[in-house]
């Protein structure tokens, strides 16, 4: 009785993962999943560093009033809109008639919608350093531009290292919407094989394994690099 | 070398500075006294215009402040605070150097010369590599006076420079001070030390509500005080 249940088991395991080299599609979607994710976060936190700095500028200096508006608007748009929308809008929409490799548009599509998230996170990181440091270099003579360059955007950016962490692992998970437009990320990895063996149990439990290890171990990662960080620098 | 005409500031609705006038001559250093909130920090800070002036003007080596000369008098202005401000992301050195090396004062080699002979004129040679975080209070402020130094300004504006200091640390930072002093930079200092005051002041300037109420050397705003107000504020700050 119990052997037979876990010969069954071992013959679905099997069926799931090895026979006809399924196994092949669980890599081909932890490729693309870890691909879109990290190119993801690279490109939001570049474009959200940007967006920050155009919004502090305009708030300390008056500075860029339409690009303010313009960064206001997308931020406002992107965070109130869901993320798969947004893929879909871009995919069926903006690329409709190119001819664009599906993995790119997955990284542009999460690298925009982060850049809102991440931009709203580096501001408040640079609103929160110590407002006397800005106001030693101003009077040094640095422009503002130099001051936020040498002395706010760095502290600013150490602040904010464990969320951007996080966000690299929101995305990991967030990738999975992915799915919908047909990209081969882990989901839809386990969706091909579950098709074809017509068993969803171990295709899925399998990639639920994939993302537990991923996002466990990734914050163990980030808490060792934290701990690191702050025990070597500014000391 | 500064002029100061009917300045006034104000936050909001509330005036904080109502009308100063202020002159001073390169090589003076004019201490200034007055109670809490009576706007000494804030006229300071417009000197440089990290406030910024809501009526008046304010002229520096025959230049009028704006907001287009502004960086480059700024050069020329030291300005060192209650709570030193040194960068917390850079090492001492890197402190010292950043401004004189990104406005293209100097270059990095003869900034980092400038720094190390600076920083061996305050005895912490030892701790050019080190950060802002690992020194004491009194190191802090005289890195952050050296680091003024570093520009070579024409003048220092220094806003309770040890206020923030434990006891034993306030004349370390006063002793740096008097040498500066001595080698004939102008300066302006709002201070509680009245001892320091008397010492090295050419003129004293007591501050209430906005106002200058009484301007002499120091003998005699100190001996002499004309006011009730200053006389209150004397008799309690002894
Ligand atoms: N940024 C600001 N916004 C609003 N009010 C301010 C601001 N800065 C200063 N004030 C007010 O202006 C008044 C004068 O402040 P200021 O710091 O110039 O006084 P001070 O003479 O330096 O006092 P202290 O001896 O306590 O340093 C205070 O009532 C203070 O609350
Ligand atoms: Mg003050």
């Amino acid at each position: 009785m119990i052997l037979s249940f876990f010969g069954e088991l071992s013959h679905d395991f099997y069926r799931a993962v090895i026979e006809d080299d399924r196994y092949l599609y669980l890599l081909e979607g932890l490729k693309n999943t870890l691909i879109i994710a990290f190119f993801a976060v690279i490109l939001g936190a570049a474009l959200g560093t940007i967006i920050a700095l155009i919004k502090n500028n305009y708030k300390e200096n008056g500075k860029h009033k339409i690009m303010n508006g313009l960064c206001n608007l997308y931020v406002t748009i992107i965070r109130g809109t869901p993320a798969l929308l947004q893929l879909m809008i871009i995919y069926y929409v903006i690329f409709k008639s190119v001819d664009i490799s599906m993995t790119l548009v997955g990284i542009l599509a999460f690298g925009l919608n982060s850049a809102a998230y991440v931009s709203e996170v580096i501001r408040a990181g640079m609103e929160s350093v110590d407002q006397g440091q800005k106001e030693a270099s101003l009077a040094l003579g640095l422009s503002y531009g130099q001051t936020v360059r040498s002395v706010i955007l760095p502290q600013a950016i150490k602040n904010v290292l464990p969320a951007l962490g996080n966000e690299f692992i929101t995305l990991l998970k967030e990738t999975s919407v992915a799915s919908y437009i047909g990209i081969v990320e882990l989901i839809k990895a386990s969706d091909i094989i579950a098709s074809t063996t017509y068993d969803y149990f171990f295709p899925l439990i399998i990639v639920a394994l994939i993302y537990l290890v991923l996002t466990i171990g990734l914050s163990r990662i980030l808490k060792l690099l934290e701990r690191k960080w702050n025990r070597h620098a500014y000391r | 070398m500064l002029t100061v005409k009917q300045l006034e500031k104000s936050f909001g609705d509330t005036k904080i500075l109502k009308g100063i006038d202020f002159s001073m001559e390169k090589g003076d250093r004019v201490v200034i006294i007055g109670p809490s909130g009576s706007g000494k920090s804030t006229f300071l800070r417009c000197l440089n215009m990290l406030e910024k002036p809501t009526k008046g003007t304010i002229t520096f080596e025959k230049v009028e402040l704006n907001q287009h000369n502004l960086a480059n008098l700024r050069q020329k202005i030291g300005m060192v605070f209650q709570s030193f401000n040194l960068f917390s992301n850079l090492t001492v050195e890197n402190n010292l150097i950043l401004a004189p090396v990104k406005t293209k004062k100097m270059t990095e080699e003869e900034a980092k010369k400038k720094a190390k002979a600076l920083l061996k004129r305050i005895n912490l040679e030892d701790k050019a590599d080190v950060y802002p975080d690992s020194l004491s209070g009194g190191q802090k402020q005289r890195v952050a006076i050296i680091r003024s130094l570093m520009m070579e300004p024409d003048i220092m504006l220094f806003d309770e420079p040890t206020s923030a200091l434990d006891p034993e640390m306030i004349e370390e930072v006063l002793t740096l001070m008097k040498e500066v002093a001595h080698e004939g930079m102008s300066m302006i200092i709002v201070t509680h030390e009245l001892e320091f005051a008397r010492e090295i002041a050419t003129k004293v300037i007591f501050m209430d509500q906005g106002k200058i109420m009484e301007e002499s050397p120091p003998e005699e705003l100190f001996e002499h005080p004309k006011t009730e107000r200053l006389r209150e504020f004397l008799s309690k700050i002894k």
